[in-house]
């Protein structure tokens, strides 16, 4: 009994390591229209020093944008309304020192914008601004609504099962629609 | 307790396993790190888990280490405690085995990690950093350059283009004499409108665009834009930028790089950013290299305690289970024996202590066998010595065992009563201290004789205090089992009582034929002689016989002799009734008689014919109705009353005469005693007291005690004479048959 238990601690300690949460959503700011909720925000605090070590290093860099639209409950889970994912995908070219931004949108993807310089490439990352993320439909909602977001930095997935990501904490501000 | 060897149970084996799992582990990844790996090798992310999981098994390896030693230190504790043997040993040995492997396991780590961390720094030596910056800045170059004369041509195109000088039909003599591959004029949504390319060369096909959206994408008004594109035979330089005869289209220039300079470029490029990254994560490395080194060492560690605690338990396990298993023997277990398997020396040890438990169990069972068999042969030898004893003790026959030096070595009660010897002690006293000396040769010349005939027998009287006593003396010689004489078992029979008996009955038997043989002829001498008597007389009366002096002389001298004749033929006569009456005592009537009434009877009786004696009763009221012959005793009680009568008077006349009787509850018998106060008996009258005709008396026929001896051996009572102090004599008769209340 004593040996599993000291192997599932070990297990989970080592799962541990790999999830770790940095930096901070700020500027999160709901637009609400008469069809559509959308979402503008940016990431601070994130280590942009480690950032550019990647970059340079020849990794992709993925942050997947993950937002949900929710009405609040008092006794029960927040009931889901709408939720989308945005992925922004940013490599580097070490012969040309450029980089490729690619934006994905529920699984589409869109082509490659190309930055000359680091600091315009993590200014993209780390940005969603034009266009704004569309959540969901306004209709729906209901007096409590509110949105709530992450980001994650996806490198890539490590021995098949193991995602290694860096998560930034749920971030939530409350919708008012006209 | 189950003494067996350590066995690998269920978690050992778990433990085993993930050990070697481990080990295995930490072999791995310290050879791929050490040996197949190299700086370039290692991602940041494969050394951010390598890091993690080395972190994480060296946790995990020191927490099993000091799980086990915890738990091997605490059970350890436990069993000195209560005092187990080999528990300090054991402790001993494992912490040795610590001690030992701590000193070349921190001087292998130490050594280890000096010489990585010497080497890592020698890896980032700034002679190394600087062939690296420069590699990266000729490689780089090369590509730059290649951009930088592509994005020129497309300057001088553009310029040229726009004022007017170069039309697109100039574009192929253009892209030959600039060496470009091709050139593409794109519309707004990619899709080439035009385009010249250089045909295929050797082999090789020709260069072509591989993501046009991407220019589409990125173009942007009056800037000349650029990337590089990777195809699998070179790497195409791809320049950009709006097109100079309208503002729809994107002319595009493509410049294949040779594939082998491209690729190396690219590999001195990659290896100096790894360079970097290596040295920005140098300390992360070191710590790496360092938990590799630490893993291995406790790896190291964990297998010198764990074969620490395995040698001691190897070693201390068989001599304990040896040593628990002799206490057990001591304490008399046999039952139990060592179960500890090992195919090494102690195996073979416990093996031999097991069969040799197995022998002295045998032996101990045949033993206790032989012994419950002795047990009970000596129990039934004791109970037949006790049973024999008893025996002899009861029986009136004096039995005497005596070694070959005659010295006594058992003899039983009625041997000390009828030799008078009450300080018989058996294994001390010699045969001459029993025996009177007169009669030692004679007894001894019988145990010569017993050594010859298996028994010899022969008759010896003995004084015995104030008693003359027969014995048939019995002697039988004991022989060892070479027939050698070891001693000899002397039995005396008293057969004083048989020899008086057997003397009584000759004696009645004489009275008898002498009664018979005088009583015939003494009636017709008194007739006769009453007859001459009567005849003489009338003669003398009828004058038939002469007047003279000598007639009444002869008449006077007839006178007296017949006178003398009957007087004599009168006592004769006397003597033959006593006689007869001796010789035809009649058989008892044995019924239960009242002995208190029957003595104050007779007694009654003799105080009329004898009031001049003084007659005292101590009669004992508890006394039961004894079977007798009522008229038979009055006569012994008359008897004896007269015969103390007679020693009274003789004694002079005034003694007094005491009638005794007694119930003995613990004999039961009767006693009846008549004391006098006579002079009482001489020593030479003891012995023919109770014999016929003999008397101490001037008048009397000496039959009186006889007779009472007589009647009271009909009635199977004894009758015994004593010295009363200071003077006197009494006679004590015991009656056995009594009354039971039973039958009352």
């Amino acid at each position: 009994m004593k040996i599993p238990l000291v192997v599932l601690l070990s297990v989970w300690s080592l799962l541990n390591v790999f999830t770790s949460e940095q930096g901070e959503l700020i500027d999160l700011s709901c637009e609400c229209d008469s069809q559509t909720v959308t979402l503008r925000c940016r990431i601070q605090a994130i280590d942009r020093a480690a950032l550019r070590q990647l970059l340079e290093g020849g990794e992709a860099v993925v942050f997947r944008y993950e937002s949900e639209l929710r009405g609040e409950r008092s006794i029960w889970f927040d009931e889901f309304v709408a939720g989308a994912v945005l992925l922004k995908r940013l490599s580097g070219d070490p012969r040309t020192r450029q980089y490729f931004g690619v934006t994905t949108i529920d699984g589409r993807e869109s082509s490659a914008l190309i930055f000359s310089g680091l600091d315009d490439a993590v200014e993209w990352l780390t940005t969603v601004t034009e266009p704004p993320l569309v959540i969901g439909s306004a209709g729906k909602l209901k007096p409590g609504a509110y949105i709530q977001a992450r980001v994650v930095l996806q490198r890539k997935k490590l021995l098949l099962v193991i995602p290694l990501e860096t998560v930034t904490p749920w971030k939530r501000q409350s919708v008012q629609c006209p | 307790m189950k003494q067996t060897p350590p066995p690998l149970t269920k978690l050992k084996i778990t433990l085993l396993a993930l050990g070697i799992l481990l080990a295995l582990a930490a072999l791995l990844f310290t050879q791929y790190q050490l040996g197949g790996g190299g700086i370039e090798s290692p991602t940041f992310n494969l050394q951010a888990i390598l890091l993690a999981v080395l972190t994480v098994m060296n946790v995990l390896f020191i927490l099993v280490l000091v799980l086990v030693l915890a738990r091997y230190l605490v059970k350890t504790f436990f069993e000195k405690r209560e005092r187990t043997v080999f528990a300090s040993v054991k402790t001993k040995l494992t912490l040795a085995f610590l001690a030992l492997a701590i000193v070349p396991t921190g001087l292998f780590v130490f050594l280890a990690y000096t010489v990585i961390n010497r080497s890592i720094s020698q890896w980032f030596s700034a002679p190394a950093e600087e062939i690296l910056r420069h590699s990266e800045e000729l490689a780089r170059s090369y590509y730059i350059t290649a951009i930088d004369g592509v994005r020129g041509e497309m300057a001088d195109f553009r310029s040229d283009a726009a004022s007017g000088a170069l039309a697109w039909e100039d574009v192929a003599d253009f892209r030959r004499r600039r060496r470009l591959d091709a050139v593409l004029l794109l519309d707004a949504r990619g899709r080439v409108r035009r385009q010249d390319s250089a045909p295929p060369d050797r082999g090789r096909p020709a260069v072509t665009l591989s993501d046009p959206a991407l220019v589409v994408r990125n173009v942007r008004p009056g800037e000349i834009a650029h990337f590089v594109e990777n195809h699998p035979d070179r790497d195409v330089v791809v320049c950009f930028a709006p097109s100079p005869w309208d503002d729809r289209g994107i002319l595009v220039f493509l410049k294949g790089l040779p594939g082998s300079v491209a690729y190396r470029s690219y590999l001195i490029i990659r290896a100096y950013q790894e360079y970097f990254r290596l040295k920005n994560q140098v300390e992360l490395l070191r710590w790496q290299y360092l938990l590799i080194v630490s893993f291995a060492g406790i790896s190291l560690l964990f297998a010198f305690v764990w074969f620490g605690i395995y040698i001691s338990k190897q070693i201390t396990g068989p001599v304990q289970a040896l040593i628990e298993g002799s206490q057990r023997v001591a304490a008399r277990d046999w039952s139990r024996p060592i179960e500890w398997e090992s195919s090494d020396e102690f195996g073979t040890l416990i093996q031999s202590f097991n069969r040799m438990t197995e022998e002295l169990a045998r032996g101990q069972a045949a033993i206790e066998q032989a012994n419950a068999v002795l047990t009970r042969m000596n129990q039934e030898l004791e109970a037949r010595n006790t049973f024999i004893q008893t025996v002899l003790d009861s029986v009136a026959t004096g039995v005497v065992s005596v070694d070959a030096d005659l010295r006594i070595t058992s003899s039983n009660t009625a041997t000390r009563h009828l030799l008078k010897q009450r300080r018989v002690q058996d294994g001390v006293t010699h045969l001459q201290e029993v025996i009177p000396p007169e009669k030692m040769p004679e007894l001894q010349r019988l145990l010569q004789e017993a050594e010859f005939h298996q028994r010899v027998s022969r008759e010896i009287t003995f004084e015995t205090g104030k008693r003359t006593m027969h014995f048939a003396v019995t002697v039988s010689a004991m022989r060892d089992t070479e027939g050698r004489v070891t001693g000899y078992v002397v039995v005396f029979d008293d057969v004083s009582d048989l020899i008086r008996t057997e003397k009584a009955a000759a004696w009645q038997e004489v009275a008898k034929r002498l009664a018979h043989e005088i009583k015939n002829p003494l009636t017709p001498i008194q007739l006769f002689v009453e007859r001459i008597r009567k005849q003489f007389g009338r003669l003398q009366d009828e004058g038939a016989l002469p007047g003279s002096e000598s007639v009444g002389h002869f008449r006077q001298l007839l006178d007296d002799g017949l006178a003398t004749v009957q007087s004599e033929t009168g006592n004769l006569k006397y003597l033959v009734e006593e006689f007869s009456r001796f010789a035809r005592l009649p058989n008892p009537v044995m019924l239960p008689v009242n002995l208190n009434q029957l003595v104050d009877e007779a007694t009654a009786a003799f105080r009329v014919a004898h009031p001049e004696r003084r007659v005292a009763l101590v009669l004992d009221p508890g006394l039961p109705p004894v079977y007798l012959d009522r008229e038979l005793i009055r006569l012994v009680i008359n008897n004896l009353l007269r015969n103390a009568a007679d020693a009274v008077a003789e004694a002079g006349g005034d003694g007094r005469i005491t009638v005794i009787t007694a119930y003995r509850e613990e004999s039961r018998r009767v006693h009846l005693s008549v004391e006098d106060e006579g002079r009482g008996l001489a020593d030479e009258h003891w012995e023919n007291l109770f014999l016929p005709y003999f008397s101490t008396k001037k008048e009397g026929m000496g039959l009186g005690l006889t007779i009472v001896k007589k009647i009271l051996d009909d009635h199977e009572a004894a009758v015994r004479a004593e010295s009363v102090q200071p003077q006197g004599c009494r006679f004590v008769v015991e009656f056995t048959h009594l009354r039971t209340p039973e039958e009352t």
